[in-house]
């Protein structure tokens, strides 16, 4: 993924929400989509310290996890610093994740969000 | 459609298999296995190979052709099957698909997979090419760290500990320690590997809450089956195997898309077409081989098979139900937990575990009641599994 912000997808027809974006609609296989922004905040659905990562990244570990944004659209993404829960309120920025084949990629980076 | 049988079943050692390239490997998985089925001068009509990454791991490819060339079953029909980790099931399918029609008569099916001629982090990033190659893969998401995920809520959800989990690492290298073919031959207990201050060093976190323990090994190895129309099977060997049922399903391929994470619906639905064909319930299964690629697995999929109920998998863990000795022997073989999980292997290596069990030939480690086993092939994490029930 580049550096420009992807778009989540609404379905035309029945209004369900996707990302990334498929060719049919999971609900009820309208090809009709709008494109749709993702909503700053979000919160978490589950999550996971990972130690064991895959040769390309130089991380000792690295915090992943499920976000539900707060329009509905659910994605994976990178939780730092990684103090959080489940449930717990993060904020969505689109950062440089790391180097593939020579190319910078980008993706969600998720904040946790001080509710006090 | 006619029925079918497994005539013969057949492996390598599972391990690190240093000396032996896939195809040496897969070549003596089949040999035995055609030994096993007394075929003596019967020719094979078809060959269908489960592998899932010798591109990739091993830079090869055309692995099936490979390996009819080799085993001298030229001009046999040969081909490759290739559905991630359920790949080894899959390729049994086909087999019995290809029996049952009436088109071919005696089916070879092997799964073989070479996964430790790269390090670690490579074995790891080749399994995460299963991933959304945008939505997940390029966050540095493995199948182990979705597993982690999946784990947290299913504890969250049920209370499942860590002990329970651990509970499954410990039954089930007990059982590999009686399972020649096994990777893993190490007796480990709870205090060793939860409990004493050693055990965040002997049994590091690897996906939170998942530790080394509750994850399978990387493995090398290869299994194989001969099947044949059941009503030609005696003439091979009198105590051949029936596929009674099969099912297969698929769920979505990002994990994040699922409505409720907690729920492999592709294990349900899969089972529950299985039981289906072979007309049975999930009451009248007597054991099981589950994916247990991560100690959660085999607890979530009993459950999603219908062999507990939601929520209880953990209790029948606890009360000894799923031993070797209790009522529903889950993973006699030491599962992929114990075993190793070869990815393409894993399926074929299932259902020839299985075979021995049903015939009673499974030795120091065979179960009390062995006449209809179920056996669950899980691919991605959960978006393609494949399930077989089997009986006398």
């Amino acid at each position: 993924m580049g550096k420009k912000m992807p778009d989540a997808y609404k379905c035309k027809q029945c209004g369900r929400v996707t990302y990334p974006k498929r060719v049919r609609c999971l609900n009820c296989k309208s090809t009709e989509f709008d494109a749709m922004p993702f909503s700053e905040y979000g919160n978490v659905v589950t999550f996971t310290q990972s130690y064991q990562l895959p040769w390309g990244i130089d991380e000792p570990y690295l915090t992943l996890g499920v976000i539900k944004f707060d329009n509905g659209v659910k994605t994976m993404g990178r939780i730092s610093p990684p103090e959080i829960s489940t449930g717990a309120k993060v904020k969505a920025s689109w950062e440089k994740m790391r180097v593939i084949d020579g190319e910078d990629v980008y993706g969600w980076m998720f904040s946790p969000v001080n509710n006090g | 459609m006619r029925d079918v049988a497994i005539i013969g079943a057949g492996m390598t050692d599972f391990g690190r298999l240093a000396d032996d390239d896939l195809i040496d490997m897969m070549a003596s998985a089949s040999l035995r296995a055609m030994k096993d089925a007394n075929l003596g001068d019967t020719p094979i009509d078809a060959v269908y190979a489960a592998n899932m990454g010798a591109g990739i791991l091993n830079r090869q490819t055309g692995i099936a052709s490979a390996l009819v060339d080799t085993l001298s079953l030229l001009p046999a029909p040969a081909d490759t099957i290739e559905n991630g980790p359920a790949s080894g099931a899959s390729a049994v399918k086909a087999g019995v698909l290809a029996v049952a029609s009436g088109y071919y008569d005696f089916v070879l099916v092997v799964g073989g997979e070479k996964m430790r001629n790269v390090t670690g982090w490579r074995a790891t990033d080749f399994v995460a090419t299963l991933t959304h190659p945008y939505a997940e893969y390029i966050y540095g998401v493995t199948l182990p760290s979705m597993a982690g995920m999946f784990t947290r809520l299913y504890m969250e959800k049920y209370g499942i500990t860590e002990e329970h989990l651990a509970m499954v690492a410990i039954k089930n290298q007990e059982n590999g320690l009686l399972n020649p073919y096994a990777h893993i031959h190490m007796k480990i207990d709870m205090e060793g590997i939860l409990h004493s201050p050693d055990a965040i060093v002997n049994n590091s976190y690897v996906a939170k809450p998942l530790r080394l323990f509750d994850c399978c090994p990387v493995t090398d190895g290869a299994a194989a089956v001969i099947l044949c129309p059941a009503d030609m099977a005696k003439k091979y060997r009198k105590n051949f195997v029936r596929i009674a049922g099969f099912g297969q399903a698929t769920d979505t391929h990002t994990f994040a898309e699922r409505d409720n994470p907690t729920d492999l619906k592709a294990v349900t639905l899969a089972c529950d077409k299985a039981y289906k064909m072979a007309g049975i319930t999930a009451k009248d299964i007597q054991l099981a081989e589950l994916h247990d690629a991560f100690t959660i697995l085999e607890i979530a999929e009993s459950e999603h098979a219908g062999l507990f109920k939601k929520g209880e998998g953990a209790k029948a863990l606890e009360a000894g139900i799923t031993k070797i000795n209790g009522s529903l022997p889950i993973n006699p073989s030491g599962g992929l937990k114990s075993r190793g999980h070869p990815v393409g292997a894993t399926g074929v290596a299932q259902i020839a575990e299985m075979t021995w069990q049903i015939r009673g030939d499974a030795g120091p480690r065979q179960v009390k009641k062995h006449d209809i086993g179920l056996t669950v092939n899980f691919g991605g994490f959960g978006n393609n599994v494949v399930a077989f029930v089997l009986r006398k």
